[in-house]
């Protein structure tokens, strides 16, 4: 049924022994290789890597070889193949390459994932002063809402972090910590009818053992910053 | 096999007719074996393919118009850290990427290739690769205000992706984009992109499984880790503001719940590949998933809804689309009934056997 190939074209007995031979000869390099960087780094995270590593490996054999999944993978398109390959293939190097923000949206997906070292935690609260005099708590997760979820606390985190590293937290220090913060409050007074003037940073601590309710939090008056105030003039030119 | 079959086409025809009525012959069979001997969306054809095109699209639009990302325009630019793509833009892009001029024409364009890939008009698959890049952009912004690289989104934006590199426009589009009939194909070029999509969205749950049980290991799957976690959130400034983590104050006992349901959930993370092969496994799963869903909204205040979205590809949801089309191909056969009946008769044709 098939045109056979020209005599030329067949690879010759040698040619197939030497393909063989290459293949051979890379896994068992490769698997020296591995076994001589987990006797050389004999980290528990190589280890653990590779442990990972080895159980993609194991589910892709798996899948690939599976009887059902045979005939749909030789019956697909070519490009559909290719496509395939592609995005399992970037999804397996984002997981494997840890959370690097160059590679998104291949990322590595770790949640809650380490154990919670410490029944004791520390977190951001804020207070927002408003124009009548009157004080509440203000969440700037409900300001902005596209970035909701946890998005907002975890930043806020880092920008308090990185505004402690530099000492620029006191009001008008100029840190992104403030322009952040203000901004969000500039944004929640463009539709409240009792705007907020001021807005108070807490430290506050907890542990879990000392029982439900505010009691059992500390809270630690950080800074006061006036909302007022432009901190941001580039911000306030952005059409 | 071409040369047996004689034209592609023909041969294609051929293949997917007859996997249409194997089908229906062993379905009931299979069914009192109580072996589902094929895999998920197996018998997928055009209409299920651009069934799911128009719900994944569909959602995408909703979720568009709902996000208020326009308000990235009044935060500082300071305060960006570029994700992704924008890495490798110059930093004189940003303030006009994240100005209100800019983040609104983002907007509009990508509702109008949402709106234009659902509807499947004349160049919807450019339509459709159009917003999956604006989309990408757009989460990649919203990124760059957050702490972290949250994962919420990305598998519904995976299955868009695989979904504007496949033939999703052979059905239920208002002008197809070829302006001819769509060519017949094998059965598989549908099933392939939907099972790649399953693929995709279980090995995110797969990695997660895997993940927190050779970095945490059996200590943490069986610590109170999940009981602090819930009671963190009650005190975390979050969206939603859920306090049913203090409820383990109250009832010391949800605690064991909490810490069976975490070792439950991460079985069923690390087998979710399963779910293309067995339809109980399928069943428990999706159960299993949906309850750790709600649970993570309720205790922990983080709601996956791109995710509970999704979930529907992991339903066989192509019976329906076949059911449509074996009544098609009933009434096709009863209108043909009296041509055939002529043919037999002996009249004269031309034309030959097509």
């Amino acid at each position: 049924m098939f045109a056979q190939p020209l005599r030329s074209e067949r690879p010759q007995p040698i040619a197939r022994a030497g393909i063989w031979c290459a293949e051979n000869v890379a896994a068992f390099w490769a698997a020296i290789v591995v076994a001589a960087m987990v006797i050389r780094f004999p980290h528990f995270e190589v280890l653990k890597f590779f442990a990972e590593s080895a159980a993609y490996l194991l589910v892709l054999l798996w899948l690939s070889q599976s009887a059902l999944m045979r005939p749909t993978i030789e019956k697909a398109m070519r490009w559909q193949r290719r496509t395939a390959a592609l995005l399992i293939g970037l999804l397996i190097l984002g997981q494997l390459a840890g959370q690097q923000w160059g590679l998104f949206p291949f990322v590595r997906w770790d949640m809650y994932t380490r154990q919670e070292g410490s029944a004791q935690f520390g977190y951001l609260a804020y207070e927002a002063h408003h124009a009548g005099g009157r004080r509440g708590s203000f969440n700037p997760a409900h300001v902005a809402a596209s970035l909701n979820e946890n998005r907002l606390v975890t930043k806020f985190q880092s920008l308090h972090l990185e505004g402690l590293h530099y000492g620029t937290l006191s009001p008008g220090g100029g840190s992104r910590f403030e322009q952040m913060l203000v901004a969000l409050c500039r944004l929640k007074n463009e539709s409240a009818t009792d705007p907020i003037t001021a807005v108070s940073v807490y430290e506050c601590g907890f542990h879990i053992h000392r029982g439900p309710g505010d009691a059992g939090v500390r809270r630690k008056l950080l800074a006061t910053y006036p909302v007022n105030r432009s901190t941001d003039a580039a911000q306030e030119a952005r059409p | 096999m071409n040369a047996a079959c004689g034209k592609q086409g023909t041969c294609a025809l051929e293949e997917t007719s007859s996997a249409g009525r194997e089908s229906t012959l062993t379905e009931s069979s299979r069914r009192l074996a109580g072996s589902p001997a094929q895999l998920l969306h197996g018998q997928a054809n055009a209409r299920s393919l651009a069934a799911f095109r128009i719900w994944v699209f569909g959602c995408w639009l909703v979720l568009t118009l709902f996000c208020p990302f326009t308000q990235l325009s009044r935060l500082p630019v300071e305060a960006f850290q570029p994700t992704g793509v924008l890495h490798n833009l110059p930093t004189a892009v940003w303030p006009w990427l994240l100005s209100t001029a800019g983040l609104w024409t983002i907007k509009l364009l990508l509702v109008a290739t949402l709106l234009w890939s659902i509807l499947g008009g004349a160049k919807a698959r450019a339509a459709m690769i159009a917003s999956v890049g604006l989309l990408l952009l757009v989460q990649s912004l919203l990124r760059g205000f957050s702490g972290h690289i949250n994962h919420g989104e990305l598998p519904l934006w995976f299955a868009a992706l695989v979904l504007a590199c496949s033939p999703s426009l052979d059905a239920f589009a208002w002008r197809p984009d070829h302006r001819r009939r769509a060519p017949a194909r094998p059965r598989v070029h549908y099933a392939a992109p939907l099972q790649l999509i399953v693929v995709l969205f279980s090995l995110t749950y797969l990695f997660v499984g895997v993940v927190r049980l050779i970095d945490g290991g059996l200590p943490l799957l069986f610590s109170d880790s999940l009981q602090i976690w819930s009671i963190q959130a009650a005190y975390l400034p979050r969206y939603y503001t859920n306090d049913f983590g203090l409820l383990l104050y109250g009832w010391p006992q949800l605690g064991y719940l909490l810490t069976a349901g975490f070792i439950v959930v991460t079985i069923f993370e690390i087998l979710s590949p399963l779910v293309l092969f067995s339809r109980r496994f399928r069943y428990a799963w999706l159960a299993v998933i949906i309850g750790f869903h709600v649970g993570t909204l309720l205790l922990m205040n983080i709601f996956f809804v791109h995710n509970l979205v999704l979930l529907v590809v992991m339903i066989d949801f192509d019976r329906w689309f076949n059911v449509a089309d074996h009544s098609a191909k009933r009434t096709i056969c009863m209108n043909r009934q009296p041509v055939e009946a002529i043919f037999e008769a002996g009249m004269p044709t031309s034309a030959g056997p097509r």
